[in-house]
């Protein structure tokens, strides 16, 4: 074979793959249009959407196109999240708690048109009830659910096995429509519901093309009158660096709840330079927590797990806490970008929210280490301190997502403030899913825990119920927070749970609360910020929630994006400096390449170095 | 008899000592190895001097006393990381642990492969069928694909990595030292020792073990800096233990406090350079000796 | 073999297989060898992807799920719906049978079918190491010719630096610089991404966007690993310096770059062409840390998520995918070899 051809084809035949690898990537269905005469809402996210079928999504992204493309028959207010009028204008609970009469709002239309009645709500509900798989989903609402009725045009029946007001009218459920839902062979699958998707919420979603864009259009006939913008497009941008820097260059509107991995403090500090540019650093929905591992048990009370036998003592527990400085946390890990948390309701709900008056612990060293010299626990030769009586020392297993570099630091604090206290730990940073396992096993003596709360709170208290507590020691029923019982904080529960009044429900709510931080099973370290960032020359007039609050990540109904409107549009300047650029230096290594190829033939003189 | 005899080990010795003081005039020609061992020494001692030269409290991150990634100052010469600490203290210190886990898991990268290879190519048969496909399996697989999957697998700590490393790293030692010991293996002394009665352990650590391991050597030095390159890339993808402090763990946290979009060079600088200063000088030794061993190489400069 | 490696000089022009080539007396026995060895190699990952990602601990569910509390029912549902209530027996033969029939399941992620997932970003990651690669074999070919032919010439010692000191920088890192001085500080690329959500879908604003987002990746990933090519390449030209035939050849009276571009060049690439398949797996390990430091949405970036998430069926098909191209070009390098080398043929 000739060398010469043999080294050519080789050559020809890369080129040839990359090029054609080029095209295709090219060829591939371009992005979002640009229309010239149609307001678009830009928001950058980075989530995938699991599905749109509402009783399914899990994602925060399908939670936001679910609730602008349906409604609920009760929103939540923007400006405490108290329920108030959506497709329903009013509701009344019989007295014994167990039947609902809504009134369904008139004039409400589908998006195509159709117009919304009783029978839709009456349908809805049904499938709560009715379709197995759908009930098995949202099995903790609907298994309380008996029978849902529309008896006239519009009025709805909802009937209860027990009293829940707060769920009814917390629990988002998105009203579907049953002339096009009927139709589908299985409402419960993923497929269920093609696109364009039929909805009476402000905006539906069109379109959605993976990792490119999700649009939803607005919805013009809306009962509560059309949204300012045209259409709301999610962009895809899989870092949150890109979306920064897009909302610099004026391609995306808004950036906030929609990334995970939101905003750093760093990203907002370069933000805030931006003359275009509102950011938004204000109170948000999240704790992040120590568990700790004060006995793990069944419901029957067969224990299980190797927690340090130290920890079931509550004044270990205490020293715990009162030796760590969560305001330095906030200072140092979030960049002052949050708040010392107290209990499992982070403030923004400030109607549940019980902020520790009295018995709020302060970060006291020497408080902390008197408390463990009167219980017992004395220093040995090399400073730790052992069980009473001699034996264990204290050293606690301590892990941390090793994903999470914030936890890391967290530990890294921790550690230094207990070691002062006489109490070793051994920080290990596990993977996720390991991590969980060893928590429902009982196998850790403080872990990392963290959730968002939601503006019921039953969901979260619910989690430290004796209901909740495993049946078997496998670690498989995972939805006890941490293995925490007590009768009276059980009645407490039961209680606030059928409380209609939401004042006499926030005592009992905020009781709850302080039973939990009394007795230390969870020290609660911090609540964190919401950092969000929008284009203040393009959108305006967007109502945040609550009051003073966000305008991503809104709960209940989508204040924001519905009262957007757009602003003053700013000129799109021509093609950057850097696509000049860019083409030189593609036609700089095109031209190397062909010299490459040249000179291999070429005869000249010009090579004698 | 009046001829003096030398004791055979004490000729050994004096041979060793000979073709010792050779290969090293061989490498001391060769301005690059020698810029190389310089650079390396002062890593090392620099590594090893690290508690003189900055006390460990400077890790504290409760007695850091900087502000939030702040820029170069009289106090800071390389600025401070997002919990207010020194950066030039922790890439001092980070130069420990990202040494320890490039040295540790080449040895034990080595021990495998020269293990390995020396026994499949000794013994052969069966055993060295398998050991051969194993290795030019792990050998085609593209390695930090590995290394990721089985981090994911087995956790994360200073142990996994090393282990990790050392997992993906073993096989080129291995073919390295098999295609040695199948040339040794081919001379005629070692026919004659054969003949002479000495067994396997006696062939593989009397004959063939000292003539693999100078060419073991001369690859270990190129194994080292690819360690460090992959220590650090699990380390940057997340994959490390982070609470431990190592150049690829200091990039990790400056990536994931956003330290590119808050221009903080400083935090990104110092790490990546001290990677790229250590790799390089392992890499200048590895090339000086591999030309002293090989001698199809010789003359080079 | 770790994340690149850097052949010593000299050391290249040891085929991967030729030290082991013991018999093979005829081209048929030696494909029969290589092929049939391949074909260990392949049905080894086969398995053991399977087996290592379901070591992964944690519960999928729990992923699914995050920040929501979910009662008991809903996590049966969810573990029917994916499957993973059955017998592991059964799972390993639908995933056997999936994959020989490119069913590769669903991800956990993402809720769509793994093939369509790979489909959409494979032209993605061909178009950046493709790119790279030529880009890198190219500039380390060109300089590695003269490099060697010039030894110990200030062009051959100053490129010789260049390349050795951009090769033992982290690739991660060059790229966070990269992207600090060139789009954060100079504004002039894209921070990261392949292509900007706002550009008009028409073919040249996309292609033009896309190179515009292509150069930052490329330049980092082409200045770590064009040093590898230009030392093989260097070495192969030094092993042909002393040879007869380009005595002979200047004994003709043919110029000295015409003696290089006609007899020494030729001889000296033959041998390095397999080396650029054998690269395949470092063009895989680069790729990943390339295309995470820019968030390039191939397959790269697809495993890294993978593996965080973890999406167990995702990342099994990825490994499969990564080892068997490895192994598949490692195969083409061999057979490629006998064809070039005829040291293998006579032996």
């Amino acid at each position: 074979m000739n060398p010469h051809a043999l080294i050519r084809r080789c050559f020809s035949a890369v080129a040839a793959l990359a090029l054609a690898a080029g095209a295709l990537a090219v060829a591939a269905p371009g992005a979002a249009a640009q229309e010239e005469d149609t307001d678009t809402l830009r928001i950058a996210t980075n989530q995938e959407v699991d599905t749109f079928n509402p009783f399914k999504r899990r994602f925060v992204i399908t939670y936001e196109t679910s609730m602008m493309t349906y409604e609920t028959l009760v929103r939540m207010s923007a400006e405490n999240y108290e329920p108030v009028p959506g497709l329903a204008t009013e509701w009344e609970e019989s007295a014994d708690g167990l039947t609902w009469t809504f009134k369904i709002r008139e004039g409400a239309t589908w998006s195509d048109g159709e117009p919304l009645t009783a029978d839709d709500v009456a349908y809805t509900y049904g499938l709560l009830i009715e379709n197995q798989a759908i009930r098995d989903w949202n099995i903790d609402f609907a298994q309380n659910l008996v029978s849902a009725e529309a008896t006239d045009e519009s009025t709805f029946v909802l009937t209860l096995a027990s009293p829940a007001p707060a769920e009814v009218l917390s629990r988002e459920v998105y009203i579907v429509p049953e002339h096009i839902w009927s139709e589908y062979p299985d409402p419960s699958a993923d497929d269920a519901n093609q696109l364009p998707l039929v909805g009476s919420g402000p905006f539906q979603v069109t379109e959605y093309k993976t990792d490119e864009f999700i649009r939803l259009e607005a919805n013009e006939d809306y009962w509560e009158g059309a949204p300012g913008f045209d259409e709301v497009v999610y962009d895809y941008y899989v870092e949150t660096d890109a979306a920064v820097a897009a909302l610099e260059a004026g391609e995306v509107n808004i950036v906030g709840n929609g990334m995970q991995g939101a905003l750093n403090p760093a990203q907002i500090d370069a933000l805030k330079s931006q003359e275009h540019v509102t950011t938004n650093d204000v109170q948000g929905r999240r704790y992040v927590s120590l568990t700790i591992n004060h006995g793990t048990v069944t419901k029957d009370g067969t224990e299980f797990g190797d927690g340090h036998p130290a920890l079931k003592d509550p004044f270990v527990r205490q020293a715990l806490h009162m030796a760590i400085d969560k305001q330095a946390l906030v200072d140092t890990v979030l960049d002052g970008s949050g708040e010392p948390a107290t209990s499992l309701i982070p403030s923004i709900f400030e109607q549940w929210h019980w902020d520790g008056g009295d018995k709020l612990v302060q970060f006291d060293l020497a408080e902390a280490n008197r408390l463990l010299d009167e219980a017992g626990y004395a220093r040995g030769a090399d400073g730790i301190r052992t069980m009473p009586g001699g034996g264990e020392p204290l050293n606690f297993r301590f892990y941390h997502h090793a994903d999470n570099t914030a936890y890391a630091t967290i530990v890294e604090f921790a550690t230094e403030w207990w070691a002062e206290l006489g109490i070793a730990v051994e920080a290990q940073a596990i993977e996720q899913g390991t991590l969980n396992d060893l928590a429902y096993l009982g196998e850790f003596d403080i872990a990392f825990s963290g959730w968002g709360v939601g503006p019921n709170p039953t969901e979260q208290l619910g989690m430290h119920t004796c209901a909740v507590l495993p049946t078997l020691t496998d670690g498989s029923e995972r939805s006890s927070e941490n293995s925490y019982c007590n009768a009276t904080f059980d009645e407490l529960h039961e209680q606030q749970k059928v409380e209609s009044d939401p004042g006499a429900r926030a005592e009992l709510v905020k009781l709850q609360q302080e039973m939990l931080y009394t007795e230390t099973p969870v020290i609660w370290l911090y609540y964190q910020n919401v950092m969000e960032a929008y284009n203040h020359d393009r959108v305006t007039g967007m109502t945040p929630q609550p009051a003073g609050g966000m305008v991503t990540g809104q709960q209940g109904f989508t204040w924001s994006y519905y009262t957007a409107q757009p602003a003053g549009t700013a000129e799109d300047g021509g093609v950057p400096m850097g696509v000049w650029i860019a083409v030189a230096a593609a036609a700089v290594a095109v031209a190397a390449a062909a010299v490459v190829f040249v000179m291999r033939r070429k005869k000249t003189v010009d090579e004698r170095e | 008899m009046t001829t003096t005899t030398v004791s055979p080990r004490a000729l050994r010795r004096a041979r060793r000592r000979q073709s010792f003081a050779r290969s090293w005039a061989s490498y001391r020609s060769q301005r690059t190895g020698v810029i190389g061992l310089v650079l390396l020494g002062a890593i090392v001692i620099l590594a090893l001097a690290a508690p003189i030269l900055i006390d460990e409290s400077a890790l504290s991150v409760t007695r850091a006393t900087g502000g939030r990634m702040a820029p170069p100052s009289a106090e800071y010469p390389l600025g401070t990381d997002e919990t207010g600490r020194s950066i030039l203290a922790l890439t001092l210190w980070g130069s420990r642990l990202s040494l320890v886990i490039g040295l540790t898991a080449t040895v034990v990268a080595i021990v495998i492969g020269t293990a390995v290879g020396v026994t499949s190519g000794h013994i052969g048969g069966w055993y060295g069928w398998i050991a051969l496909r194993l290795s030019d399996w792990f050998m085609v697989l593209p390695s930090l694909v590995v290394a990721i999957a089985l981090l994911a697998v087995l956790g994360r700590s200073m142990a996994t990595t090393i282990t990790v490393i050392a997992l993906v790293s073993w096989p080129g030692t291995t073919r390295l030292v098999r295609a040695q010991t199948l040339t040794v293996q081919s001379r005629p002394y070692l026919e004659r020792a054969k003949a002479l009665g000495a067994g396997h352990w006696h062939q593989m650590t009397k004959h063939i073990l000292p003539n693999v391991l100078p060419l073991v050597l001369a690859s270990a030095t190129l194994l080292v800096p690819s360690a460090i390159l992959m220590e650090s890339s699990l380390a940057w993808l997340g994959l490390g233990d982070p609470s431990v402090v190592s150049w690829g763990s200091i990039l990790n946290r400056a990536s994931e406090n956003g330290a590119v979009s808050a221009h903080a060079w400083w935090y990104l600088l110092p790490p990546g350079l001290a990677i790229l200063v250590v790799v390089l000088a392992f890499m200048m030794c590895g090339r000086a000796l591999e030309a002293v061993f090989n001698p199809r190489l010789r003359g080079e400069s | 073999m770790t994340e690149r490696s850097l052949p010593a000089d000299g050391a290249s022009l040891e085929a991967p297989s030729a030290g082991r080539g013991r018999v093979s007396s005829g081209f048929g026995r030696y494909l029969f060898k290589h092929v049939s060895g391949a074909a260990v190699s392949l049905l080894l990952v086969l398995f053991s992807s399977f087996f290592i990602f379901r070591l992964i601990a944690g519960d999928p569910i729990d992923q699914l799920t995050k920040e929501r509390p979910v009662s008991a029912e809903q996590r049966a549902a969810m573990r029917a719906e994916l499957g993973l209530d059955r017998p592991l027996w059964q799972q390993f033969w639908d995933y056997i049978a999936g994959t020989l029939t490119m069913d590769l399941g669903e991800s956990f992620q993402y809720r769509r079918p793994i093939f369509d997932l790979i489909v959409e970003r494979l032209p993605a990651t061909l178009l950046l190491s493709g790119t790279g690669m030529v880009l890198a074999v190219l500039l380390g070919f060109w300089i590695g010719t003269r490099s060697g032919w010039k030894q110990g010439s200030r062009f051959d010692k100053g490129h010789v630096a260049t390349g050795l000191v951009l090769y033992s920088a982290p690739t991660f890192w060059l790229g966070m610089i990269v992207i600090l001085i060139f789009a954060r500080y100079l504004g002039l690329f894209p921070v990261n991404g392949m292509r900007s959500p706002s550009t008009p879908p028409d073919f040249w604003s996309q292609a033009v966007d896309i190179g515009h987002h292509l150069v930052l990746p490329v330049l980092t990933y082409t200045a770590v690993v064009y040093a590898g090519y230009l030392m093989i390449m260097r070495s192969s030209i030094l092993d042909e310096l002393g040879s007869d035939y380009l005595t002979t050849a200047r004994a003709k009276g043919l110029r000295d770059d015409e003696v290089r571009q006609r007899h020494a060049v030729p001889n000296a690439l033959l041998p390095t062409v397999t080396l650029v398949f054998l690269a395949l797996g470092s063009v895989v390990n680069g790729s990943i840390v390339t295309e995470t430091v820019f968030s390039w949405p191939g397959l790269g970036t697809l495993f890294v998520n993978s593996i965080f998430y973890p999406d167990r069926p995702v990342l099994q098909a990825l490994f499969v995918l990564f080892s068997s191209s490895t192994i598949l070009a490692v195969l083409c390098a061999e057979i490629l070899y006998w064809f070039i080398d005829p040291r293998i043929r006579r032996s």
